[in-house]
């Protein structure tokens, strides 16, 4: 479990524990901000349990905590950048997702702008209607995933030493 | 010499190539146990999320009974005045949700002569079952409705109080049902509601699957409904209607509330008392939300029917633009 040895490790940094609180926080707003846009009339009803969207939020903050702090600790600056663009990524499909009650005005105003037709903006919705927790629950995996991912590539190019990540000299 | 370390070199490239090899293999494991236990224990999690299982059958009360004379009376004969009076409270701006939905504009489905109304919505859908509150009030200023049924939203989904065009199939898990009993010398409605289980939450299906299911059941009006509906790529979800000429995406008013307490809250009989004599923020909202849909049908025949006369009326008419 080295990938664990480094998650501890990272966040024996108090910036890194602060960090991510405050990222959780903004992606909690995010979610909220999205599943609003949603809304009819200002009316917003959610069937996602509000335990997965902090989940997603907190998830999603951890793995932007892990790519900021890991960019002085890599040597791939666009792998770093390309797991915190995939934070944000979750949190918005997240926020599109739980906000998907009987209608999907965002995706479908997207899903119309590429070219897309009505059938296949219905056949989106139908899908995210029937497995709407399934996919919540998946953008979870997903961001667990890809910090184990990072944290097992950070191996590569940084150490433990007396509990403390540091960057190894190439 | 040189061969000892050639050996010695050959030896560590092997075993860093191991030690590649254990590690990918090691992490594909890991990642495939993580998605093992994610997948196992996914139902008893879902499980636990959902929370306790609803009391079926005691907030389900009087599904599918048809309306009783005094009731069917609050849709069919509501007296103009509350529809003008909401309008014009719409019209100077004191009700905050009507008119969100962005209209569009088609060629009306002509049948037999008349414009239609056509509806796709989902008895699990909770704007659907809001919504048709407004719907019934709308539709009744240009025809009347012989029968209409109590009904609920899913569950899972507010499990709002509501009508139903006709009796819903709340125990299949996928079925359609076309038509109501409404008649009209002006236009004719043509609903569309998807089912499914009552007990679960929203569901809905694509719009080729009601492409089949309007072909298989084989009337003509509905064919038509639905190949409209594919044509226009304006879908964003449920309830969808066509008001003549005019595309509503979603429902034109939310009325969610009476200020007090939520529709999730109200018993029908609440409702009905509220419709008969409007008092509060949620039935100015239902005749606010039943003028608007007038006002496209208006627009889409030539203020032709007794009830495009109304100032109000008019006046949504002028500044909406229909």
């Amino acid at each position: 479990m080295r990938a664990f040895e480094y998650f501890k490790a990272l966040f024996r940094s108090k910036a890194a524990v602060a960090t991510t609180a405050i990222f959780s926080i903004g992606y909690y707003l995010l979610i909220e901000y999205v599943i609003n846009l949603n809304a009819t009339n200002g009316f917003v009803f959610v069937t996602t349990p509000q335990v997965l969207i902090y989940l997603l939020a907190f998830t999603s903050a951890i793995l932007l905590t892990i790519s900021i702090h890991s960019i002085r600790l890599s040597f791939s600056k666009l792998e770093t950048e390309l797991d915190g663009v995939a934070s944000v990524v979750t949190s918005l499909f997240g926020g599109i997702i739980a906000g998907c009650n009987c209608a999907v005005p965002i995706l479908a105003s997207i899903m119309y702008l590429f070219a897309l037709d009505a059938a296949t903006v219905s056949t989106v919705l139908s899908f995210i209607s029937s497995y709407q927790l399934e996919l919540f629950s998946l953008l979870i995996v997903l961001n667990l995933l890809i910090s184990y991912h990072h944290l097992s590539t950070l191996s590569r190019t940084c150490t433990i030493k007396k509990g403390r990540l540091v960057r190894l000299k190439k | 010499m040189a061969t000892t370390k050639h050996q010695a070199q050959s030896a560590q490239k092997k075993l860093e190539k191991a030690i590649r090899t254990v590690k990918i293999i090691s992490t594909t494991a890991l990642i495939i146990g993580i998605l093992a236990i994610v997948i196992a224990a996914y139902p008893l999690v879902s499980g636990l999320l959902a929370g306790p299982a609803p009391n079926f059958g005691h907030t389900l009360a009087g599904i599918n009974t048809p309306l009783t004379p005094a009731q069917l009376a609050v849709i069919n004969n509501a007296s103009n005045s509350y529809f003008e009076q909401a309008g014009e409270m719409y019209l100077n701006h004191s009700l905050p949700n009507v008119g969100g939905a962005s209209v569009s504009r088609t060629n009306s489905l002509v049948v037999n002569g008349k414009p239609s109304v056509i509806y796709l919505g989902a008895t699990s859908c909770i704007y659907c079952g809001e919504n048709r509150w407004a719907m019934a009030l709308a539709l009744s200023r240009f025809g009347q409705f012989g029968t209409l049924y109590t009904g609920y939203s899913a569950l899972g989904d507010g499990d709002v109080p509501t009508i139903y065009w006709s009796p819903a199939l709340y125990n299949t898990s996928s079925a359609t049902t076309f038509g109501s009993n409404y008649t009209s010398s002006y236009i004719n409605f043509l609903p569309i509601e998807y089912q499914s289980k009552i007990t679960l939450g929203f569901q809905v299906q694509s719009i080729p699957y009601f492409q089949q299911q309007a072909q298989a059941n084989g009337n003509g009006a509905y064919i038509n409904a639905t190949n409209l509906i594919a044509q226009l790529n304006t879908f964003q979800g449920t309830p969808y209607t066509i008001w003549g000429r005019d595309i509503v995406p979603g429902a034109d008013a939310i009325a969610f509330t009476n200020g007090n307490t939520t529709i999730m809250n109200m018993t029908h009989a609440q409702i009905y008392a509220q419709l008969a004599n409007p008092d509060n923020q949620f039935s100015w909202t239902q005749y606010a939300g039943a003028d608007l849909y007038i006002a496209m049908v208006c627009s889409s025949m030539g203020n032709t029917p007794p009830i495009c006369s109304l100032p109000a009326i008019q006046g949504i008419e002028r500044v909406s633009g229909f």
